[in-house]
């Protein structure tokens, strides 16, 4: 049985009933294969929730809340970006559980937080190996500890960097730095029991070290081994890149992968690795503590360690934290630092 | 409630992306930035002025005048062609972003503030093309109807301009005592009048005026105008209409355009229109109106343009070919078309009197007369704001190439009874004034080419060598370069035939010689 629409929601849809057919025409003009019954589910089960929830915060923006939400929606329906057919189905699943958590957030300025948070789903979406749901969680828990959007929001930056986007680390640092301590600690992740260190002194920390996690960047330094802390890249078959072995070169803090013409810029860190097209992109190499010989023996100072998977290398490329490597036998760039133990996501 | 959509839509930017390879750059702010855009709700995209210009064109295109043409050919790499029929007409597929001219000259001539001219039969779009222009700056569209003066055979000079005030014309006792109530199109930043050539011969006159040097005059009370984007339009340019145009009217034209036919594949486009009873001028989104800053600023952006060197010299070359005539003076100086037609007499028969010269290759025996040093200008113009549009830092060959024909469209006429039109494949060209023109500058360039013009320009050398100034050059250098000249002079001399490239010049290389001759003549007097 289908649900009906009620509440608030229900009565703005029937005071402006004229408006909103109009442009649900429209757009189905414009884009046929718009299904009404898909809208209809999409105002039901996502966009009511969100306008009741405004609602009972501050009725006098409810309705300019449905309305934004109501061309935002069709709007990115007929992208398939929302609804049953939507190529991102986090987008919907972001909506459905976050927006009806921050209905203050979202009185105070609806159409900014609504475009930014459908874009930031977004980007997560599309991006292999980030994760979304988990950048959905910490915005819930961001939103307790938030006093407005501005310092949500910049605190949704540095837990999309832990969500998997790495290749926004410098900059979600640099936010850290700006944002209250106790909001900074909340969007790193790191525990209140484990909040000992001053929010600088962490932030130094995880700036000079891409593979350390928040939490131990709270702590003392522990001990350390060198490990393989990550494997980038596929075949294209399965989903990913490459077609045949790529090369691996240095570009400052990232590095460049290349397969026949191609070239793409790697930045990787412990919360994840990012492709991105390396067109443009020179050589950079710099000083590096690392080395590694056909036996698939990595030296860093004083630390030593064999790993049989990089036997053979056919490339590697280091810069002052990690050593990147690749091998005949694989189309995954290996990725070897020396990492504190219990540091591996 | 909020406007209607169906005709609001605008196109994403960048509306012609650029594929320059750069390093990536990371920010964290992008991740707010994305699919869903705030721009698409907002009054103000704040976006570049040549992006917007971009987004005003394809929502012409898209949604407002149905001209599915892209005459405006611009290839990235290699392109498909295809010919069909008897004649083997052509159809290129583009291979880089190309353009309507029926929509995309009005919108340059909005942008740079000029007068363009639409023609073609009724029904084509041309008023609502002027009228969508209107819009784009601002105005209502009630003020836009309102604002637009409609030649007809009675019209009179102060239903063009404005009446004194009949009280004032009863009381006054001298001129300055009498008030003129301005017509309110006078004060506009579009001005468009429709079929000008049904306006009486006199009041052409005043029209002129107000064109050509942007005031108004009653009563020797005046009126200054502001600069303005003019839209002239009219059914048949080539005497159809109830008075014959004065010339100088029609030379302060700038820019003529050609609305095309009616593509009847599009006939769903014009049914959604009748079933919303929607206007599409009446629905112009907000986003892509240019306020008066705006457009100031637009026109000083597209000024900045860069015209590069090499290109200057290439348009040189193109518009040194139609005013030599070599019949029709003794003195080299006067050898010129504007001579001859002085001189009223048959310019055909002049022209049959040159020989010697290879009648199907020298362009300049194609066309009645010459360019006029106004053309010029409003081709750089234009060119300019063609590469703007695109987004281009400066001007590129092919901008010229596109701009050109439709500069000077009227501005070249024909000489239909020239031998090269005889010639397989020519004979269209008799017809078809915008690829006869496109067809003239290529010629141009291939010669420029032979002659290899870019490497080898001893005339372009001297002149640089004189444009870096003559402080501090001594006798003898002076000697020297006239020496030069002189010893070119002897060579060119030596059986080369003259032609309209070769008489700019030999005319150049006088003027060098000449500067050099008087200021030799100083440092002498000075010694």
């Amino acid at each position: 049985m289908e649900s009906l629409i009620s509440g608030a929601f229900a009565k703005i849809l029937e005071a402006n009933r004229h408006s909103f057919n109009v442009r649900f025409a429209e757009t189905r003009h414009q884009h046929p294969s718009v299904d009404p019954a898909a809208f209809r589910e999409l105002l039901c089960s996502t966009i009511a929730p969100i306008v009741d929830a405004v609602n009972s915060v501050s009725p006098e923006r409810a309705e300019e809340v449905a309305q934004i939400l109501y061309d935002m929606s069709l709007d990115l329906l007929s992208r398939n970006l929302l609804g049953q057919k939507s190529r991102q189905p986090a987008i919907a699943e972001g909506w459905r559980k976050l927006y009806p958590q921050i209905p203050r957030f979202i009185a105070a300025s609806p159409q900014r937080t609504f475009t930014s948070i459908t874009n930031a789903l977004y980007h997560l979406s599309v991006t292999p190996g980030a994760r979304p749901h988990e950048w959905t969680d910490n915005m819930s828990l961001l939103s307790a500890v938030c006093v407005d959007v501005d310092s949500w929001l910049q605190a949704g930056q540095i837990a999309a960097w832990r969500a998997g986007l790495a290749h926004y680390r410098r900059g979600a640092l640099n936010l850290c730095r700006k944002l209250d301590p106790p909001v900074a600690y909340v969007a790193l992740g790191i525990p209140d029991s484990a909040a000992g260190s001053a929010i600088d002194e962490v932030v130094t920390r995880l700036a000079a070290d891409p593979w350390l996690l928040p939490g131990l960047a709270a702590r003392k330094p522990g001990r350390k081994n060198l490990t393989i802390v990550a494997r980038a890249g596929t075949f294209r078959g399965l989903g990913g890149l490459f077609v045949s072995t790529p090369t691996v070169t240095a570009t400052g803090e990232d590095f460049l992968i290349i397969e026949g013409d191609s070239k793409w810029l790697l930045t990787a860190d412990i919360f994840g690795a990012t492709w991105h097209h390396g067109q443009g992109t020179t050589e950079s190499k710099t000083q590096s503590p690392f080395s590694i010989d056909q036996t698939g023996i990595v030296k860093f100072e004083k630390y030593q360690q064999t790993f049989p998977e990089l036997t053979g290398l056919n490339s590697f490329a280091t810069n002052t934290t990690t050593l990147a490597v690749t091998t005949p036998l694989s189309f995954s760039v290996y990725m070897v630092a020396l990492v504190e133990e219990g540091g591996s996501t | 409630m909020k406007p209607l959509k169906l005709f609001q839509q605008l196109s994403q930017p960048p509306t012609n992306p650029h594929t320059q390879p750069a390093p990536q750059k990371f920010d964290v702010a992008d991740l707010y930035e994305g699919p869903a855009s705030e721009r698409a709700f907002a009054d103000d995209g704040g976006l570049p002025l040549d992006e917007k210009l971009r987004q005003a064109y394809f929502w012409i295109v898209n949604h407002a005048i149905i001209s599915p043409h892209y005459d405006i050919e611009y290839h990235d790499g290699p392109s498909q062609s295809y010919t069909f029929g008897d004649t083997k007409a052509k159809l290129n597929l583009p291979s880089a972003q190309s353009y309507s001219s029926f929509v995309l000259m009005p919108l340059l001539n909005f942008a740079v503030r000029r007068r363009c001219l639409l023609i073609g039969g009724p029904g084509r779009g041309k008023t609502s093309s002027a009228v969508l222009m209107g819009v784009l700056a601002g105005y209502s569209i009630k003020d836009v109807r309102r604002a637009m003066q409609h030649g007809q055979p009675q019209m009179t000079i102060s239903d063009l301009l404005g009446n004194p005030l009949p009280a004032d014309l009863i009381n006054a006792q001298k001129m300055e005592d009498i008030t003129i109530s301005w017509r309110k199109w006078l004060s506009m930043r579009v001005r468009i009048i429709d079929e000008y050539n049904r306006i009486p011969t006199r009041t052409q006159s005043a029209l002129l005026t107000v064109m050509s040097d942007n005031y108004a005059e009653i009563l020797d009370h005046i009126y200054e105008c502001p600069e303005a984007a003019w839209y002239l339009t009219a059914n048949d340019d080539a005497g159809g209409g109830t008075y014959h145009v004065i010339e100088a009217l029609r030379d302060r034209i700038d820019i003529v355009v050609v609305a095309l036919h009616f593509n009847t594949r599009f006939l769903n486009n014009l049914l959604i229109r009748i079933e919303e009873g929607v206007r599409p001028e009446e629905v112009v989104p907000p986003q892509i109106v240019f306020t008066e800053a705006e457009s100031e600023r637009m026109y000083k952006e597209v000024m900045g343009i860069e015209f590069p060197p090499e290109l200057r010299r290439r348009l040189e070359f193109f518009a040194s070919q139609f005013e030599f005539c070599e019949p029709a003076a003794d003195q080299l100086e006067y050898k010129t078309k504007d001579t001859a037609k002085l001189a009223s007499i048959d310019l055909h028969a002049l022209f049959a009197q040159e020989t010697g010269k290879d009648r199907l290759k020298d362009i300049g025996s194609l066309t009645r007369n010459g360019l006029s040093v106004r053309s010029l200008m409003t081709v750089i113009t234009f060119a300019k704001a063609l590469a703007y549009f695109r987004g281009n830092g400066e001007v590129g060959i092919e901008d010229l190439r596109q701009i050109i024909p439709f500069v000077l469209h009227d501005k070249l006429t024909p000489d239909l009874e020239a031998p090269w039109f005889e010639a397989p494949g020519n004979a269209v060209f008799r017809i078809d004034r915008i690829g006869w023109i496109r067809r003239l500058f290529d010629l141009a360039c291939s010669e420029y080419d032979r002659l290899n013009l870019d490497k080898d320009d001893p005339v372009g050398e001297l002149d640089k060598q004189f444009n870096s100034g003559l402080e501090g050059v001594s006798a003898s250098e002076v000697r020297t370069r006239l020496a030069k000249i002189e010893r070119l002079l002897t060579e060119w001399s030596k059986g080369r035939k003259l032609y309209g490239h070769i008489f700019d010049d030999l005319l150049k290389l006088k003027y060098l010689h000449q500067r050099y001759t008087n200021y030799l003549m100083w440092l002498e007097w000075k010694a």
